[in-house]
């Protein structure tokens, strides 16, 4: 009884309507489209909203691994199609039309103006976006051929307005005009009926068609497509049963004990190799600071020796220093007996007053005085040689050479040393705190693992 | 930028918040004993579809009054005033000329009503980086002749975008049927009364502009504020004055947004005086009941103290016929 009176109101403002604006088909009221015709659109559009629908899910299904979304996909799928060839297989074409519209453009709200398409399923959602646009834009084409403008802006608006007022709705494949529960539109359904009451002239038209012969095409329709809607349900029915809590939990339960033991099968096969191998790495970082200990060794060794040479070489040099200042003592104790017999002479030679009571001296004997001469040139002749000598000796490039030599080696074996030795206490205490961490790693593992392994090895 | 797209939103969808708030605050018709009167309505196609409509709303709560609508443009709304209508309706106001040429043919000065505003929004993709758009640009998008001197817009930097994921995208202008309402509108305001141009994707209903621009990348399109969805935004309009504007109901109503104009209602006082059903059809028309078909309509409804004024004056003119 609601279907007809719906009908009649959805005319009924299209016919006020076409009183202000001509109709934008180019058909007026008496050439609207036959009710058959509408039928057959409706069909029609089924089928096209299956193909569109089909192809855009299974693409969302294809390469999915989150089964949540794959679920998602099949069933907006199964849904939709199956309310659309449930509603195209109704008796009434007008109805049909309503209802298609009204599931096709809620839909299309839902998934493409609220985002759900993006939503669930990021931007590979976009194929469904097109899917959805496109039924939606074929709808109302065939809308159009049955509808008036004013129609048409009526009944989007009464389909906006109904979602504005229920937008917790999600089964949207299940509402439908003409009924009046909670899920299927009941505010809808109140919004069209306060326009009132008026004549449905495709209505009308419909209770001439040989009913029983829409009847069994009706059926042929629907039994056609039968299988195929039965296996999407199928398919559906199983995503749903692994799915199910219980299943879900099982097989993450189960999944996750394989997890586990394999994780631990894992960790257990790695520790030797990995005990052997941090065992080998720390032996070998031992014999390698043995290895730089006896390199540090051997260098100290070639230092000392270096230095014994050194001073090996240093040792004659000294020893001529020393001979040298024992001549120099030697001249120079000769020096001075050559001066104090040239003081004598002097004294001699002057003449100055005697001392008293002093005896008479002897007197003036030019052979004397050539001999102290003779010996004074000699001594200053052997003073000149030494003195030369020494200057030598002293201002040798070979002893600076020899000297800095020296030095500049010892100076660097011994910071040559130092710094080796600073590098094997740090790579030491670095490697014994890198096995400190390890071993203690190693323990927390064993303590974590040990009484989760214990319960399942019970259990299995 | 994301921050100030979404303060954009917000102040659209407070708007509307706004408009349904007030709603409730509008005054409540009360029928009023009058005869039976068959009154005749001529002018705007979109404000035919409101008196329609709430005649047949009135109809259950004050039976006896019918309306004969005649939905024939603003442009011919006075001359059928002054040839007998008992209402026309304009989307725009009534020139000094004409009301004149009124006064001389009915011996009295039009009453002025306003019954709600229209306005439409323009849309892009949620994405879109266009800041907002001005009347020269939407005048090269939908216009056939650009007679406001736009060049071809073709690609998204043709409107200044630089984002370099968009600036070469192709425009997809979604344009309503032309005998909707809103199609009128730019008409109007934006394209100066030239056709829409080819390209322009006419779309049955209005929310089919909405979801058109949300599905297609390039997508822009004009429909009703009202119909904003999450995979949309609204953006600002510029008018001869440069500053953009967003649609809300106090820049549509203080003419500041510039896709909005007034929904105007004019009758003429037989003899001086209103006749009662004319009264009772205007304050109806102002009254809760009708201004909910306004704002079903995608309309912006009057502010309670709006409506108060439009009430006390068809009463003032009612008052001094003595039709009350």
């Amino acid at each position: 009884m609601r279907l007809p009176a719906i009908i009649c109101i959805v005319l009924l403002v299209g016919c006020e309507g076409a009183r202000v604006e001509a109709p934008t088909t180019g058909l007026d009221a008496g050439s609207r489209i036959a009710a058959k015709e509408l039928d057959q659109l409706c069909y029609a559009f089924a089928d096209r909203y299956l193909a569109l629908m089909a192809s855009a899910c299974d693409a969302l299904v294809v390469d999915e691994t989150d089964p949540l979304k794959r679920r998602a996909a099949r069933r907006l799928k199964l849904s939709g199609c199956t309310a659309v060839y449930d509603i195209a297989t109704a008796r009434d074409p007008f109805s049909k039309l309503l209802d298609l519209t009204l599931v096709v453009t809620l839909q299309s709200r839902v998934w493409i103006d609220e985002d759900l398409a993006v939503r669930s399923f990021g931007e590979r959602g976009r194929v469904l976006v097109r899917a959805l646009r496109q039924a939606r834009v074929e709808i109302w084409q065939v809308a159009s051929r049955a509808l008036f403008q004013p129609q048409l802006q009526e009944l989007d608006w009464l389909i906006w307005d109904w979602r504005r007022r229920n937008p917790a709705v999600t089964e949207i494949a299940a509402v439908r005009f003409d009924e009046a529960s909670a899920v299927r539109g009941r505010a809808l359904a109140d919004a069209v009926r306060s326009g009132g009451g008026l004549l449905a002239p495709i209505s009308d038209a419909v209770t001439q068609i040989d009913e029983s012969r829409e009847l069994a095409e009706r059926a042929f329709f629907q039994a056609k497509r039968l299988p195929m809607l039965i296996d999407w349900q199928v398919q559906g029915t199983l995503d749903e049963i692994l799915l199910r809590p219980e299943v879900a939990t099982a097989l993450t339960n189960h999944a996750g004990m394989v997890q586990s033991i394999e994780k631990l099968t894992a960790i257990a096969a790695e520790i030797p190799a990995v005990a052997q191998r941090e065992r080998q790495a720390a032996l070998d970082a031992i014999g390698g600071q043995v290895q730089s200990v006896r390199g540090l060794v051997d260098e100290v060794r070639k230092a000392i020796a270096d230095v014994a040479k050194i001073l090996a070489d240093v040792t004659p040099l000294t020893a001529s220093g020393e001979r040298i200042v024992v001549d120099l003592r030697e001249t120079s104790k000769a020096l001075t007996q050559t001066i104090t017999a040239a003081d004598e002479l002097l004294a001699k030679v002057s003449g100055g007053p005697p001392a008293p009571g002093a005896a008479p001296g002897k007197p003036f004997d030019i052979a004397e005085y050539a001999a102290v001469v003779g010996d004074l040139a000699k001594m200053v002749k052997e003073l000149n040689a030494l003195v030369g000598s020494s200057n030598n000796l002293l201002g040798s490039n070979v002893l600076s050479a020899r000297l800095k030599e020296v030095n500049s080696a010892a100076a660097e074996r011994v910071d040559h040393a130092s710094v080796r030795v600073e590098s094997v206490v740090a790579m030491v205490f670095v490697r014994l705190a890198l096995l400190l961490v390890l071993g203690f790693m190693l323990l927390v593992a064993y303590r974590w693992l040990a009484p989760r392994l214990a319960p399942k090895r019970g259990g299995a | 930028m994301r921050r100030c797209l979404l303060l954009l939103a917000l102040a659209v969808c407070a708007s509307a918040a706004d408009q349904e708030d007030d709603l409730d605050r509008l005054p409540v018709y009360a029928p009023t004993a009058v005869a039976p009167a068959a009154l005749r309505y001529a002018g705007s196609s979109t404000l035919a579809n409101l008196v329609n409509r709430a005649a047949g709303a009135l109809r259950a709560v004050q039976p006896g009054i019918t309306v004969a609508v005649e939905a024939g443009g603003s442009g011919a709304a006075p001359a059928a005033l002054a040839g007998g209508a008992d209402l026309v309706g304009m989307t725009r106001a009534m020139s000094a000329e004409e009301q004149a040429e009124v006064t001389r043919v009915r011996g009295a000065k039009p009453l002025e009503v306003v019954v709600g505003y229209d306005a439409l929004a323009v849309f892009v993709q949620r994405g879109n980086p266009l800041p907002a758009i001005t009347l020269v640009q939407l005048d090269g998008l939908l216009s056939a002749a650009r007679k406001r001197g736009s060049p071809p817009l073709v690609q998204w930097r043709d409107l200044g975008v630089t984002d370099a994921a968009w600036a070469d995208r192709r425009i997809t202008v979604f344009g309503n049927h032309p005998q909707a309402g809103g199609s009128a509108l730019l008409r109007e305001v934006v394209t100066q009364g030239m056709a829409f141009a080819a390209h322009v994707s006419q779309e049955p209903v209005a929310s089919s502009i909405v979801q058109g621009v949300a599905a297609d990348d390039g997508g822009i399109g004009c429909a009703s504020v009202l119909l904003l969805t999450a995979a949309t935004r609204v953006l600002p309009v510029a008018g001869a004055d440069g500053r953009a504007v967003l649609p809300t109901r106090d820049t549509c109503i203080d003419g500041s947004y510039p896709l909005a104009r007034a929904l105007r209602v004019y009758v003429v006082p037989r003899a001086g005086r209103l006749d009662q059903p004319l009264a009772a059809l205007l304050r109806f028309l102002c009254s809760v009941e009708a201004q909910r078909l306004v704002a079903a309509d995608g309309n912006y409804a009057l502010t309670p103290d709006l409506a108060g004024k439009q009430v006390m004056a068809i009463d003032l003119n009612a008052w001094t016929s003595g039709a009350r």
